[in-house]
């Protein structure tokens, strides 16, 4: 779809850039040592925390990805919202205190704590490195998708943008700035995702007229020309004379009883009347440049049930491995959020176990009310008739639209925060691994404090160029989608390591080091020769993948245990257990 | 806003294995739901489907159930762990081992 500029929308989003960089420029003195750059000296509040955590995590995933991802497929997004908060529990039960008793700036220093290994130290660098790359990805496409409405301007410039800003804001100030922005974002991303909340149950459903059906309803073709002509409906794509554009979705056919219209509905009466209707869901068939999108009149009662999106259809499959994709998407999720490295490192920018553990319960009670909003905002935008065919990371904002343009200039500029507060994470977990872990290994030599932040700096620069390349390459894949797999990576790189050091007193260091090593490396392999990787990325057919399923964790996670285990049985020695 | 030295409240061992223990069981509690829910979406539509409470679908409500519980636990541990004992301080941070790992150092 072509969006028009929205000058409010510009407006706001400028206020509130302008003050996170503000922000970072008041705290700059903050970051003046490596603990205040890398850990805000462990100076932050236990509830500013637990809200950071919530702007840290709550990413374009959450909120762009998930609310697509239902808005066109029904409950199969929520299982990601349900998969996303299950595993802070793994965080708070398991991980967190130990993890605030045994580390400094990063997560090697947890892992490495009783070992003192370069191997372990670089083994971990390397995988927060990568699992950093992999969840910038998906936050850099969400921004380019953010700013097309906002400004009018291409994907790759949105991408550039918030490149620049995070880094930006992390090469000022560090985690101090870093956990601020989080924490307003956090905040805003909760407000006004109840305020839509409560505008969707006031609105309730209404049926589209019969006179309109056939309109409305109607196949819409996008087709891409030899010379790089976009036409819609075969026409060219545009607002001028002789042009067209897609139309936006979302239609209720049906409602419980015959009625046209519900009026406000309850948050329980909302599911009810949804289970009693009919609803157009869209699906867009692409062959050769060509993509046809057609309607598909389906009950609610199906919209509620897991398996409509591509992805995770096998549920409903009679072959096991068909249904493995979704065991192991669902274990990814469980055990990769305690593994993320920029989640990670929030436990070191508060003073104690106990504070560390009052911000995860914080963390989780943001976190969880907002991912019971996100099943009313992707149906409220499923039927708000304002989607984009071709786009369903747009859903969340254009349901915005749907009630005012100041509410999508808001909900726009706090879905641009998003992104900026988890990317700016991601950078800090990114440049602290280079910062404290890579260079003092690779030169041989500690680094001084000031060297610590000059590197760090210069890491965040690179990390960022190297995010917006990446960004501007996967433009076209969903947001959510795509931290679905920097979760198994994490999960299966990081998690086993961090659970056996804590909890099992034989793990060595040979035994920590391969595990990292045999996680990161087979859940990337996994991915990359998968069969959604085929046909999203390479665009070839997926059943050339010879993996008989696409998502790696319940393979990777387990053979990185067994790995740690075996290793460390064949070089454990008792008297003595710490080695180099 | 106080970014100044690290004060370290260092739980002392017995408060921490409590909270380990404590940590442990809640977590194997809700690894099971979890989990029961993940076979439930595999091998029974039907029971997703049906609509025995409030006319929601069964979907919903498991969902909704496994995030109040997740926050349910989150804060009944934090109850239970308020009443620890035994807080030390020291002035910067630490990176002792834990106690159920002393056998590595």
């Amino acid at each position: 779809m072509i969006y028009e500029v929205n000058y409010t929308a510009v407006t706001v989003f400028t206020l509130i850039v302008g003050l996170t960089l503000w922000l970072s420029v008041y705290l700059a003195k903050s970051a003046t040592s490596a603990s205040g750059f890398f850990a805000a000296s462990g100076g932050i509040h236990w509830f500013v925390n637990g809200v950071a955590f919530a702007g840290d995590y709550l990413s374009a995933a959450s909120f762009l990805g998930i609310c697509g991802m239902i808005a066109f497929y029904g409950y199969d997004g929520f299982l990601y919202s349900i998969g996303y908060l299950a595993g802070w529990i793994v965080a708070l039960l398991v991980v967190a205190e130990p993890l605030k008793r045994r580390g400094k700036y990063t997560f090697a220093d947890a892992l490495d704590s009783a070992f003192q290994s370069r191997a372990i130290r670089l083994s971990a660098s390397m995988s927060t490195l990568v699992v950093s790359v992999f969840y910038l990805i998906p936050q850099m496409v969400g921004a380019g998708a953010l700013v097309q409405p906002l400004f009018g301007l291409p994907h790759w410039v949105g991408v550039t943008m918030v490149g620049a800003v995070v880094v930006a804001i992390v090469m000022t100030a560090g985690m101090v700035s870093t956990t601020y922005v989080q924490f307003l974002k956090g905040g805003l991303l909760v407000f006004f995702s109840l305020i839509l909340t409560i505008l969707i149950l006031q609105r309730g459903f209404t049926v589209v007229p019969e006179s309109e059906r056939a309109a409305r309803l109607a196949d819409q073709v996008r087709e891409e020309t030899p010379d790089g002509r976009i036409l819609i409906n075969g026409l060219p794509q545009g607002r001028g004379p002789g042009e067209t554009d897609l139309r936006p979705v979302g239609e209720v056919l049906e409602l419980p009883d015959g009625a046209t219209a519900t009026g406000p509905v309850g948050p329980l009466e909302f599911f009810r009347v949804l289970q009693g209707s009919t609803i157009a869901l869209w699906r867009g068939k692409t062959v050769d440049k060509k993509t046809t999108y057609t309607a598909t009149p389906t009950a609610g009662s199906e919209i509620l049930r897991p398996g409509n999106l591509p992805a995770l259809k096998g549920i409903r499959s009679e072959k096991w491995a068909d249904r493995l994709n979704f065991v192991s998407l669902m274990l990814a999720l469980f055990c990769g959020t305690a593994a993320l490295p920029h989640i990670l490192i929030r436990y070191y920018t508060v003073k104690d176990q106990a504070s560390a553990r009052k911000s995860t319960i914080v963390g989780i009670a943001t976190i969880g009310f907002f991912y019971v909003l996100t099943l009313y905002l992707g149906i409220g935008a499923m039927t708000s008739g304002a989607m984009d065919v071709s786009d369903n990371n747009m859903a969340a904002p254009l349901l915005a639209r749907s009630f005012s343009n100041l509410l999508f200039a808001l909900i726009s500029a706090v879905a641009f925060t998003t992104v900026l507060g988890t990317v700016s994470g991601l950078i800090i977990a990114a440049s602290g691994a280079v910062a404290h872990d890579v260079v003092p290994i690779v030169t041989g030599k500690p680094l001084d404090d000031r060297s610590k932040i000059r590197v760090a700096k210069i890491s965040a620069l690179v990390v960022g160029l190297i995010a917006i390349g990446l960004g501007i390459a996967f433009q076209k894949m969903n947001v959510n989608y795509l931290v679905g797999w920097a979760f198994s990576v994490a999960a299966s790189a990081n998690l086993p390591a961090l659970i056996m050091v804590l909890f099992w007193s034989r793990a060595t260091w040979q035994g920590i080091t391969a595990s990292i090593m045999v996680g990161m490396l087979s859940a990337l392999a996994w991915i990359l020769l998968s069969g959604d990787t085929f046909r999203d990325v390479y665009g070839m057919p997926a059943d050339q993948s010879w993996i008989p399923f696409s998502q790696p964790g319940i393979v990777t996670i387990p053979l990185s245990f067994v790995t740690l285990i075996m290793v460390s049985l064949l070089t454990y020695k008792p008297a003595n257990p710490v080695r180099r | 806003m106080d970014h100044g030295a690290n004060q370290i409240q260092k739980e002392d061992a017995a408060t921490v294995v409590r909270n380990q223990r404590l940590g442990l069981k809640l977590f194997a509690a809700y690894a099971i739901t979890y989990f029961l829910f993940i076979v439930c979406c595999m091998t029974s539509p039907g029971l997703l489907q049906a609509t025995p409470l409030w006319g929601i679908s069964n979907s919903v409500v498991f969902g909704f159930g496994l995030i109040f519980l997740a926050i349910a636990i989150a804060l009944i541990y934090g109850l239970a762990c308020r009443g620890s004992g035994g807080v030390s301080s020291q002035s910067e941070h630490g990176t002792e081992p834990d106690a159920t790992s002393e056998s590595h150092s």
